[in-house]
């Protein structure tokens, strides 16, 4: 296989492992909570971009721009139905209650599509872009870009917005946060919005490059939380970059390697990496929360 | 003219009560400081004042109108603004994002550039200071960060809760002088405090409280060479 080949697509699959584990990171940073339904949410936001784009046959754009959108809703919506009254309570109950709201999630996506499964055409047509011997796809090519510009986005939104400067002095202090006046409960309806709506974003652009699903959202939770472990877990560069590291390892390991042990290959290479830095590659010293 | 005024308060975590029945007033414009042992429930009465903690009954009234009940950033939004035991500091943030921070959820839109020249004028450790994260300072540094984080906001009533625990000698009685300065600016300060020769010197009134009441009131000066001060400060 052409390395140039491999790493576009592994980085195409990492982008939107870098996107999933993003959210986690975010949830993960504001509750000390592993959000277990992350991979639901994704699986929400593809089969919303799909029945825009192909069953409402609205623009992809369009298509996209919704499916962010009502990610967004629905993570308001979550905190507000099933985490608002229980934040105060253990972070083991909290990480129940993902579970539970995974299941529950998947359950739901079943009763208008069924347990069938559905493809999602590319954004666009193109043809595939051959670089001397390497190819290239352009839905891989979208992915990164899109990835790439969700990243900038979601960094400029925390360095220059009041909302995400307020957001991160929660994730900091959160008795701080109250002393200054910020409203913590907005503070965490919002990260969950925002967290959802890259997930839901991420779903619309994994669709075409996966099938589409209610059970698709586990692979990519799994991925997902192996980039943030790689991060670190608390570190956004660390979640980015764990998710690029995971994509192309994978790519590379069924390249050269074998294809049998693809799926568990990135796995591999976390473990032996967690054993020379246990706290992740950007993470600092663990603290213990009992 | 008063300013806070506490009827009655209780308040305490769980089942166990902290406050039973606590009153007391902050007349607009003076230094009250608030002494007692460890456990008395002075931190207690500063968290349900500030709406860190809710309160289980009585009433917070604070120029006039009922502040029991409502979150901290409601009452932030009235003019409180608390500088906590601990700091509460936002670590990987620098001096200058923290102050920042400070001012972003204040009653009127604030020009933040002015408003941290003037914590810069009153801290001038913290101008050098500025690009630094809160965590890389010393304690005292910590605590005027803190203290101008509060100040950001431009309260009308500034609540400092044990500004000087841990602090080398020379820091607190520099702290107890800037105390002094902002009040003779206008603001009305209400100080709870472990060092009560420290607390006396600052303060206009002072309040004693054991097992989450008041035992003693007077007026500083009085108060200064009373044994009746140190017999219920000490139980």
């Amino acid at each position: 296989m052409n390395l140039v080949t491999l790493l576009v697509a592994g980085l195409a699959n990492g982008s939107l492992y870098a996107l999933v584990a993003l959210g986690l990171v975010l949830i993960y940073k504001t509750h000390d909570l592993v959000n277990f339904a992350h991979g639901e949410i994704l699986m929400a936001g593809g089969f919303i971009g799909f029945t825009a784009y192909q069953t409402m046959h609205l623009p992809y754009p369009v298509a996209f721009l919704l499916a962010i959108a009502l990610g967004g809703l629905l993570g308001a919506v979550i905190e507000l139905v099933a985490f608002r009254r229980v934040a105060d309570q253990h972070h083991i109950t909290l990480a129940m209650v993902t579970v539970g709201l995974s299941v529950f999630m998947k359950g739901i996506a079943r009763v208008p599509f069924g347990t069938d499964i559905y493809t999602f055409p590319p954004a666009f047509s193109a043809d595939r872009i051959t670089l001397g011997s390497a190819v290239i796809a352009p839905q891989h090519l979208l992915t990164i870009g899109i990835a790439a510009l969700l990243t900038l986005l979601l960094f400029l939104f925390f360095r220059y917005t009041t909302l995400g400067k307020q957001m991160r002095a929660t994730q900091q202090n959160i008795t701080g946060a109250r002393l200054v006046g910020i409203n913590t409960g907005r503070v965490f309806s919002s990260t969950w919005s925002l967290a959802a709506a890259l997930g839901a974003g991420a779903g619309v652009l994994a669709a075409p490059l996966s099938l589409l699903y209610p059970d698709m959202g586990t692979n990519f939770l799994l991925k997902g939380f192996a980039a943030a472990v790689l991060g670190g877990f608390e570190s956004v560069p660390g979640a980015i970059i764990g998710g690029f590291l995971v994509g192309i390892i994978e790519m590379l390991f069924g390249g050269y390697v074998s294809t049998a042990f693809q799926q568990v290959s990135a796995f591999f290479i976390i473990i032996v990496i967690l054993f020379i830095r246990p706290n992740g590659l950007f993470g600092r010293r663990a603290v213990a929360r009992v | 003219m008063t300013m806070l005024s506490i009827r009655n308060l209780e308040a305490g975590y769980g089942s166990l009560k902290v406050l039973r029945g606590l009153s007391l007033e902050v007349p607009r414009g003076r230094v009250v400081a608030l002494l007692g042992g460890n456990g008395a429930g002075k931190t207690t009465t500063m968290n349900a004042i500030a709406g860190l903690l809710p309160a289980a009954g009585g009433e917070i009234r604070f120029e006039d109108r009922e502040l029991r009940g409502l979150p901290s950033h409601r009452v932030f939004a009235r003019g409180i603004a608390l500088v906590a035991q601990g700091r509460a500091l936002f670590a990987e943030m620098t001096v200058r994002e923290n102050l920042e921070l400070g001012a972003l959820a204040a009653r009127s839109r604030p020009d933040i550039v002015a408003l941290t020249e003037d914590v810069f004028r009153r801290f001038p450790r913290l101008r050098e200071r500025v690009e630094q994260r809160a965590a890389s300072l010393s304690g005292g540094e910590q605590q005027m960060l803190a203290t101008g984080r509060a100040l950001m906001s431009r309260p009308s009533l500034l609540l400092l809760d044990e500004p000087t625990t841990g602090l080398a000698p020379i820091i607190v009685s520099e702290l107890g002088r800037i105390i002094r300065e902002l009040n003779a600016g206008g603001l009305t300060i209400l100080l709870v405090e472990q060092n009560v020769r420290m607390a006396l010197q600052v303060a206009d009134e002072v309040y004693v409280m054991r097992n989450g009441e008041i035992v003693l009131h007077g007026a500083a000066a009085e108060l200064q060479n009373s044994d009746e001060m140190f017999s219920s400060y000490l139980g």
